[in-house]
Formats: C-alpha cells, sequence, structure tokens
C-alpha cells in the first residue's frame, strides 16, 4: 500500500507533471529507431529483361554491371518462384552482359527477368528514399 | 440564457480556448507530439511489414527480414509504452484543463447579476458546469489534435500510394474524393438529427432535474398525473427523434459501406491486376491495401469530424456567451451606515419578462424604527426587498440609506450591513454549526450558543444527541418551517447588521411556534431599522408603522393599531370583520 503510493506519487512527479522523461523517452526511441535502421542494410536490386541458355545469362545493356556479392535473382512468374544463385563468372563485351551461374543446367530457359544484387542500400534509405518498394 | 456577443466559428473557438491551455502549454506539446509520434508510426508500420514480406518470400533473405523484424519490435513495443504515458497525459490534461474552465464558470456563477440568472433554468446551469468544460476538452484532444494528425497522415498515405504507382496512387485520391462527398451528404442528415436529439436529452435532463428537486410539492398539489403525462410525452418524443436518427443513421451507414466497398474492389482489383502481371511485388500489394482501407477511414474520420467540431463549438459557445453575461458591477464606495434610515424616492422596476411592477414608489424608513410592508400576493414585497439588497437595479429612481445612494456602494458592503431573512430559508447540508458559522465566521462558542439561546432554538437543539454537530439539509435531518425561520433568525443574530428585512414566509404556524418567532423577532430588532414583510396581522402589530403596497403603489401608511379599526384595505388584507 505503502509502496503503491510512493510509486503513485513519483509517476504523478516525474512522468505526468514533468515533460523531461516524456521527451527523454521519444527521444531515445526516435535515436534508436534511427541507429537501428541505419545500420540494418539490405540488399539493392536492379531489373532487367534477359535470355537464359543452360547455365548463361545474357543481359543487352548499355554498359557494363556490377556485382555485388556475387548473387542474382532471377524468374519468369515472380510469384510462381524467384531463382538465387551465386554467380561464377561475369563478362561484358559488344552492349551485352553474360553471366555464368554456379551448379549447372536451370530449369528454365528463354526470356527471364534477372534482378542483380548491384549494391547495399540502409533500411532508412528504402523507407525514406524509395517508399519501401524494392 | 440569451446570447451575447459574437458567433464563434472553428478557428475563435481555439482562440478562446488557448486562454485555458496557456497554462498547460508544456503538456499540450507533449500530447501533440505523443500522438504525432503514434501517427508517424502507423504510417510506418506497414512498409516495414511489406518489406519483411518482400524479403522472406520473394528473395529467402532470412537474415534482413530478421533484422528488418526486429525494428519493427522496437516500434511495436516503443508505440506500447507510448500510448501508457498519453493516456496518463490526458487523464492529467482533462482534469486540470476542466477544472481551470469549470472554475471560472463557477466563480461567474457566483457573481452574476440576479436578473440573468433568473432566466436560466438549474439543468442548464448543471451541464454549464459540469458538461460543457468536458466537450472543451473532447474538442481539444478530438477536433484539433486527432484532426490535425489525421489529416497528415492522410496525406502520406497518399503520397506514399502515388510513389508507389500513379495509377492507383490518382485512382485512391479520386475514390477517396468520392466517398467524402457521399459521407458528407448523409453525415449532415445525420448530424442535424444527432443534434435534435442531443438538444431534446439535454431539455429533458433539465426537466427532469427540476421535477425531482420539487417531487415533494408536486406530490401536495397532486400534480402526479400531469407530471406522468408530461413524461410520458417527453419520453416518446425522445424515442421518435431517437429512432428517426437510428433509422436515417443506419440507410446513411449502408449506403456508405456500399459505395466504399465499391471503391475498394476497384483499387483491390487494380493492385491485385498489377501484382499478376508482376509489375508489384507481393509486399508492396499489402501495403497499399493496408494503406487504401487506412486513407479511407483517414478520410471519413476527418469528415465526421468536422461535424462534430461545429457541435461541440456550440458548447464552447455557451460557455463563451455565459461568461460574457453582466456581472453584479464592482464598485469602490462602501456604504457606511451611521444611524441607518432608508430612503426610496420615485423606484419604478420590472423584471425583464414581465410588466411593470413597482411604479414610482416614495417611502421613507426612519433610523431605528420598524416598517411592516404588507400587500396581496403576488404585488412586489419580495422584490422591494431584493432591490433594497441589490440584487436588482431600480429602473428609476433611487433607494439611499443614511443619504448615501445605493446604486453607488459596492454590493457586498451593502449585504454586509444589511441582514435578510428570506420568504423560504435556505439551509446548506452541514451540521448546524456550519449553517449558523454562515452569519459570522468568526463566532465564538458562547456567541453561537447566545444566538441560538435569542433565535429560541435552545430546547431543539439541546434536546439534540449531538447539539451543533447535528448535520442537516438534504443529507441530514429536516427542519421544519418554523425551525428554519428561527435558524435564519440566529444568523442574523450573529451577523448583528444595522438594518434588517424579515420576509414574512406564508406558512402557517401554529400559535406557540408564532408567539415564540416573534419574542426572536423583538430581541434582534431592537435599536435596528427593519423592515418586515408581514403576513400575519400579529407580525404587523409589532411594528411602528405599516405601509399597504397595492398596484406597484404604496396606497396606504399609517400606525398599525389604528389602522386595525381604521383602513378598510387593512381589514380587507388580513380578513377582520
Ligand atoms: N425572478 C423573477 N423574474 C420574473 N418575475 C418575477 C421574479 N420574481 C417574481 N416575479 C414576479 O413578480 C411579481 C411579484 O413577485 P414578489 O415575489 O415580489 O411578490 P410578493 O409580493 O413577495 O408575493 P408573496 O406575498 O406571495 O410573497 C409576481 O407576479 C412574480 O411572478
Ligand atoms: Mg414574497
Amino acid at each position: 500500500m505503502q509502496g503503491k503510493r510512493r510509486f503513485e506519487r513519483w509517476y504523478m512527479k516525474y512522468m505526468v507533471k514533468s515533460p523531461v522523461l516524456f521527451c527523454v523517452y521519444l527521444g531515445v526511441f526516435f535515436g534508436v529507431f534511427l541507429i537501428a535502421s541505419s545500420v540494418v542494410t539490405l540488399e539493392e536490386r536492379q531489373t532487367y529483361e534477359a535470355k537464359i541458355n543452360g547455365e548463361e545469362i545474357e543481359i543487352v545493356c548499355g554498359e557494363a554491371l556490377e556485382l555485388f556479392d556475387n548473387r542474382v535473382y532471377f524468374y519468369e512468374d515472380r510469384n510462381r518462384e524467384v531463382f538465387s544463385f551465386a554467380v561464377k563468372e561475369a563478362a561484358y563485351s559488344d552492349g551485352v552482359m553474360r553471366i555464368l551461374l554456379c551448379g549447372g543446367q536451370k530449369e528454365v530457359s528463354g526470356t527471364i527477368t534477372v534482378e542483380i544484387v548491384s549494391g547495399e542500400h540502409t533500411l532508412f534509405q528504402r523507407i525514406f528514399g524509395k517508399a519501401g518498394a524494392a | 440564457m440569451k446570447e451575447t456577443g459574437n458567433r464563434l466559428n472553428y478557428w475563435s473557438a481555439i482562440g478562446f480556448l488557448k486562454r485555458y491551455m496557456r497554462g498547460y502549454r508544456k503538456h499540450f506539446m507533449m500530447f501533440y507530439a505523443g500522438w504525432l509520434a503514434d501517427s508517424l508510426l502507423a504510417v510506418l508500420l506497414p512498409v516495414l511489414f511489406g518489406i519483411m514480406i518482400d524479403e522472406a518470400v520473394y528473395y529467402r533473405n532470412l537474415h534482413s527480414f530478421g533484422a528488418v523484424a526486429l525494428v519493427f519490435l522496437l516500434c511495436i513495443l516503443f508505440s506500447g509504452g507510448l500510448y501508457f504515458l498519453l493516456y496518463a497525459q490526458h487523464g492529467y490534461l482533462m482534469n486540470m484543463f476542466v477544472f481551470s474552465i469549470r472554475r471560472d464558470v463557477f466563480h461567474h456563477l457566483q457573481k452574476c447579476e440576479a436578473g440573468y440568472m433568473a432566466n436560466a433554468s438549474t439543468g442548464e446551469i448543471l451541464v454549464l458546469l459540469q458538461d460543457y468544460p468536458v466537450q472543451c476538452m473532447h474538442f481539444i484532444v478530438r477536433n484539433m489534435i486527432h484532426l490535425y494528425n489525421n489529416v497528415l497522415m492522410a496525406i502520406l498515405y497518399g503520397a506514399y500510394l502515388c510513389a508507389v504507382d500513379w495509377h492507383i496512387g490518382l485512382t485512391a485520391l479520386l475514390s477517396a474524393f468520392f466517398s467524402v462527398l457521399i459521407n458528407m451528404k448523409c453525415r449532415k442528415k445525420i448530424g442535424s438529427l444527432g443534434q435534435e436529439e442531443r438538444e431534446a436529452y439535454g431539455s429533458y435532463a433539465g426537466w427532469m432535474y427540476e421535477v425531482i428537486t420539487a417531487l415533494r410539492d408536486i406530490r401536495m398539489l397532486r400534480g402526479e398525473g400531469k407530471i406522468e403525462r408530461t413524461f410520458e410525452k417527453k419520453q416518446k418524443e425522445l424515442f421518435r427523434i431517437g429512432a428517426a436518427a437510428g433509422i436515417s443513421s443506419l440507410t446513411a451507414q449502408n449506403m456508405i459501406a456500399l459505395s466504399n466497398l465499391v471503391i475498394r474492389l476497384v483499387i483491390y482489383g487494380l493492385a491485385a491486376y498489377m501484382a499478376a502481371c508482376g509489375k508489384m511485388t507481393l509486399g508492396t500489394l499489402t501495403v497499399i491495401f493496408s494503406f487504401y482501407t487506412k486513407l479511407s477511414d483517414k478520410i471519413a474520420y476527418i469528415s465526421q469530424n468536422f461535424l462534430d467540431a461545429q457541435g461541440r463549438v456550440s458548447y464552447i459557445q455557451r460557455i463563451h456567451d455565459f461568461l460574457r453575461a453582466p456581472t453584479e458591477p464592482e464598485r469602490t464606495e462602501r456604504l457606511e451606515i451611521r444611524e441607518g434610515s432608508i430612503s426610496f424616492s420615485g423606484v419604478s422596476f420590472g423584471y425583464e419578462s414581465g410588466e411593470p411592477l413597482l411604479h414610482r414608489i416614495t417611502l421613507t424608513i426612519p433610523a431605528g424604527k420598524h416598517m411592516a410592508l404588507v400587500g396581496k400576493s403576488g404585488c412586489g414585497k419580495t422584490t422591494l426587498a431584493r432591490l433594497l439588497v441589490g440584487f436588482y437595479r431600480p429602473q428609476e429612481g433611487m433607494i439611499a440609506i443614511d443619504g448615501q445612494r445605493l446604486d453607488a456602494c459596492a454590493l457586498d458592503s451593502v449585504r454586509e450591513e444589511i441582514g435578510y431573512v428570506q420568504q423560504d430559508v435556505l439551509v446548506f447540508d452541514g451540521s448546524i454549526r456550519q449553517n449558523l458559522l454562515m452569519g459570522n465566521r468568526h463566532a465564538a462558542e458562547e456567541q453561537l450558543i447566545r444566538a441560538y439561546e435569542e433565535a429560541g432554538l435552545a430546547p431543539f437543539i439541546e434536546s439534540l444527541p449531538e447539539g451543533l454537530d447535528t448535520i442537516i439539509g438534504s443529507k441530514g435531518m429536516g427542519l421544519s418551517g418554523g425551525q428554519k425561520q428561527r435558524l435564519a433568525i440566529a444568523r442574523i443574530y450573529l451577523k448583528n447588521p444595522k438594518i434588517l428585512i424579515f420576509d414574512e414566509a406564508t406558512s402557517a404556524l401554529d400559535n406557540e411556534t408564532e408567539n415564540a418567532i416573534h419574542q426572536a423577532w423583538r430581541k434582534v430588532l431592537t435599536g435596528k431599522t427593519a423592515l418586515v414583510i408581514a403576513h400575519r396581522q400579529s407580525s404587523v402589530m409589532l411594528c411602528d408603522r405599516c405601509i399597504i403596497l397595492e398596484n406597484g403603489q404604496v396606497a396606504e401608511t399609517g400606525i398599525p393599531a389604528r389602522m386595525a379599526v381604521e383602513s378598510e384595505r387593512f381589514r380587507t388584507l388580513f380578513a377582520m370583520k
């Protein structure tokens, strides 16, 4: 009973009547959120139309593509299945980027969509720079 | 109550409330900042959720998923704590802010001119003091803070939808616009019915309050039947308005729900089509669904909020008007009584709502004399007494005490110097001691005892086991009419003013009590100027002179003993054969 009273008084004094702790609470949260969202990094991906032939992907593009982390994603229909593979080798010549994948023959062939991991960005950039879209 | 001054709109209502918010500015700012953070979180959380879905479903990137999920969790935890703090703030502000308005209203109530107060019903004043200040707080929380944050959120949601895809954004905004139109149209109808319902309920509550306080009189008057019929009529009226409001609110709600559903289906169809074509990820789709739902909710909220604001502004208006109602004038000159002669010269008066009551009354009560004032019921005797204590101001002529003009004196000094026993004595809830101390707060125990002995209350009080500390009033023991009058006399005795007004109760008393009261009168009256409004011949006989009031004029004056023999008017008035 006594303890409860004391807690009530303490609560009224520091949490209700004085704005300090309230501001600290808000401030700490925003600080932690800013730090957390700039520490968490996500892959930045670029999307291209491409052809797949066995274990080689050919992308027609104007310049050499930089491969970050040596990883690509590709799919025919994104909602059915997205494949993810490591890159064994990549070369650019005459406006065509050729990417050789690890792991031999793939189940798909023909025209596909490729997403190349081109870098990293923070969660903060993703939310405020790109409205959350990948 | 009549309306005074300008009509408030949304902004001037805020201007009016600002005065009361000033003392709690820091708290209101905290409160707003808290709700703002809450609104921003409401926008942020679906975005985070969308990112989590994309990372998990498409890229099976569990590391990123986990990291974003942690941030998500952090936000949720924060928002839980935030609500706790916000509700504590809300409670605090509610108490303090509402209290400061209520205090102002109450303070004003004390000083308000009697003429203004007489036109207001008790129920009306009760809601003015109890309910409307709370509505002011609701206005600030709902019609300011939540309104602004919701507008902000609606803008953010709309901007997000446009950023994801302008087709969807545009469709969403257009549809939101239409749904607002439909909502407004329907809600306006509901709003006006709701207003009618509130007003009907308000008047019902006021009436009920007055009936309950007068229950005993109603029973005495055998008026139960009539009151019951009125009660039924009012109930039926309430029911009718309630039903009409209910039905139109139901149809309107169905209309709104239907139109919202159609629009929502269009948006969802469009988004789903884009997702199926692979132009949009599942994560974005979830965000769009969630944002569109929220956007239309916000818009509905904002339009509803606008209508509510109108209603609340009218409550604020009432407080605003009331605080501007005329108060008793503040004057600095004090009434100083040396001998206590009273003179009315050419005094005319009529209540605002009624016809002129007193016409050019001229009379003098010499210092130390006792003047009886008699006349038919309703001829304005009590009114004359009220003029003398400054509850009302004469419309013509002037009243002077010892040659000092009454309308130049501070009213508290007038009331300090004049003792007034009203026709119906007011007994406060509390002990007899507290009731007596109303006459003189600093009276010592011996003085109290002397006072009640002189007033003839000694046998009664001494027979009570708790004596002076017996609780009387509505919560305690009831007092008889004669006891109440003697209580009032004891109070006057303690107050010991130079001038006395006795407004004798009309209710009949047995001979013994009447004698006892007359005894008490004699004791307090000695050496004082007195105006005795008498309903009994025996009371008139205690006085030096007598005035008969008729048709708002002094019809006759004379010495009571002689009038009882000679005056036809006097004999008719007291039914003397
Ligand atoms: N506050 C008021 N507002 C408007 N009219 C009032 C008010 N008080 C009294 N009246 C009216 O003024 C008239 C005179 O009232 P008043 O109380 O002075 O009569 P009275 O001579 O004291 O009667 P009684 O002998 O019954 O006490 C009455 O017709 C009454 O209805
Ligand atoms: Mg009267």
